[in-house]
């Protein structure tokens, strides 16, 4: 049995995964979007008291209504844009199934992830400064949820001004390693597997029959 | 059938790796971590997280994705130096002392371990546990704290605290570092009391208005006068009838005392121990003055906790 998760901790998780969503509110479809908002919302009204875990009956139609937004909105859930806003979608909805910090930590986890991915559709310097302050806020989150909290809200402020201190000293620390080992790293000379969007998947832009003009 | 699999393997990798295990066998207080005696481990979230690093890390390599891999290097390396954070809560981390105050067997006994640290920052989410009880605590910059560790107590007599481990998964729960202390160190148990224990005895009719307690309150006689005797005790005129110097004597009957005796109960040793046990905790409990007399020692009278307390240790220590 893990510890259970205070109100104030599953919030902090809602701003996280509200951040999150904010750095991939360019491509996704403003629907989807303002949808995935709204059960956010839902899911920090619901925790207003205490947080535990929702019934199976209100999960599964949350799942389906998502499933149809996705659809309605992006398409099909293959493929890479639809893959990932139900990625985005399931770390939402995972919300509902949370009650302990073990949770709490997986969906961090995975806010982690899905801000690599958001690099899948966008490579711009604010953005890639963006989520690199995300996967900051993720660590403070871990720390927060991993501190034995009273549950307060003032045991809360006390952890996440001491979670800000280690997590920001931590990550400091850890730049030049992230310089150093950006440029070193050994890259592929040819993807491990096709990587659909690639280069080397393009197709010329002219029909393949058209003359050169002269 | 799974705990017995762990502790055979335990103990096969005390048998086999020594340089792992050595800090195990118990040693004098203070003690005192450093890095060679603090191990580290993911934790089971550390392991997932682990494999979803790997992941992140051959995406943003297969999808030549520059910023991607800067992110995941950047979680790679923060995960990395939280490493070294962890280990570093238990490092200069010292037990100074452990104590408990003495219960009964059979009832939990509250171990008092006073951790102090003697540099690094603060220490706040350090864990103590001895098989199934764990506490948590935290340890001021360069102070001192106490963890409280509740033990169970099965024979009376002097306990021995065992081996307990100290832990910690802080700053961010994905590797735990932990340390195992084994202090020389024992606390003391008491007999347990009988349940159904016959009335605590009277005074012992053999010696009813027979011994007597000097100096007292009531009138008990002359005696020849002995140096260092108050002049005021003197008793003038029946000296001078007798002309030798004599003085007044007063004393108090003891038979008041409540005499516990080992050799008046026809039982076997530890059922003695019981019964002796229920009546010196009786006789404290109503304020009586009372006598133990054990096969090696003859206590009192007294009265009082701190004098039952004294007879509650002879009784857990005898042989």
């Amino acid at each position: 049995m893990t510890a259970p998760l205070d109100r104030f901790r599953y919030r902090l998780l809602i701003a996280l995964i509200a951040l999150m969503l904010g750095g991939h509110a360019h491509w996704m479809p403003p629907l989807y979007v303002g949808w995935l908002c709204a059960v956010l919302a839902v899911a920090g009204w619901r925790a207003r008291h205490q947080v535990r875990a929702t019934d199976a009956l209100i999960r599964l139609p949350l799942l389906l209504a998502t499933l149809a937004a996705l659809i309605y909105t992006v398409g099909s859930p293959i493929g890479r844009e639809g893959g990932s806003a139900l990625l985005g979608g399931l770390i939402v909805l995972k919300l509902f199934e949370s009650s302990g910090r073990r949770d709490a930590r997986v969906i961090t986890a995975a806010a982690l992830f899905f801000c690599m991915i958001g690099f899948l559709f966008g490579q711009g310097l604010t953005l890639t400064l963006y989520f690199c302050a995300v996967a900051c806020a993720c660590f403070v989150t871990l720390h927060v949820v991993s501190s034995s909290g009273d549950g307060s809200w003032l045991g809360l402020q006390r952890d996440l001004r001491r979670g800000l201190r280690v997590a920001g000293r931590v990550v400091a620390a850890s730049i030049p390693l992230t310089v150093l080992a950006f440029v070193f790293f050994p890259r592929l000379s040819s993807p491990l597997w096709g990587a659909p969007g690639m280069p080397r998947m393009a197709r010329p832009a002219f029909p393949t029959g058209c003359a050169r003009a002269h | 059938m799974l705990a017995r699999w762990r502790d055979n393997l335990m103990r096969l990798a005390e048998l086999r790796l020594p340089a792992l295990t050595r800090y195990r066998q118990s040693e004098p207080l203070p003690i005192r971590l450093h890095p060679r005696r603090v191990y580290i481990l993911p934790t089971r979230f550390g392991l997932g997280f682990a494999v979803l690093l790997m992941a992140m890390l051959i995406g943003a390599l297969n999808f030549n994705n520059n910023p991607a891999l800067l992110l995941a290097l950047l979680v790679a390396a923060t995960t990395m130096i939280g490493f070294h954070h962890n280990v570093g809560q238990l490092n200069k981390v010292e037990l100074q002392g452990v104590a408990a105050d003495p219960v009964h067997a059979g009832q939990p006994i509250r171990l008092r371990l006073n951790f102090r640290a003697t540099g690094g920052s603060e220490r706040p989410e350090l864990i103590v546990d001895q098989n199934d009880t764990q506490t948590r605590f935290s340890l001021p910059s360069e102070g001192a704290a106490e963890a409280f560790l509740l033990l169970p107590t099965l024979r009376r007599g002097r306990m021995p605290v065992g081996r307990f481990r100290i832990w910690t998964e802080y700053p961010f729960g994905i590797t735990w570092a932990w340390s195992v202390l084994h202090p020389q160190a024992q606390v003391l148990v008491y007999p347990a009391p009988e349940h159904a224990a016959p009335a605590l005895p009277t005074g012992d009719p053999r010696e009813q208005g027979q011994r007597l307690r000097f100096p007292g309150d009531d009138w008990h006689g002359l005696r020849e006068h002995r140096p260092g005797d108050p002049p005021k005790h003197v008793a003038w005129k029946p000296s001078a009838r007798q002309e030798r110097l004599l003085v007044k004597e007063f004393a108090d009957p003891q038979s008041q005392a409540v005499l516990l005796d080992w050799h008046a109960l026809h039982l076997d040793k530890e059922a003695r121990i019981s019964r002796l046990t229920r009546w010196v905790i009786d006789a404290r409990d109503r304020q009586l003055p009372f006598r133990l007399r054990l096969p090696e020692i003859d206590l009192g009278p007294g009265i009082g906790p701190a004098f039952a307390a004294s007879c509650l240790r002879e009784l857990a220590l005898l042989p």
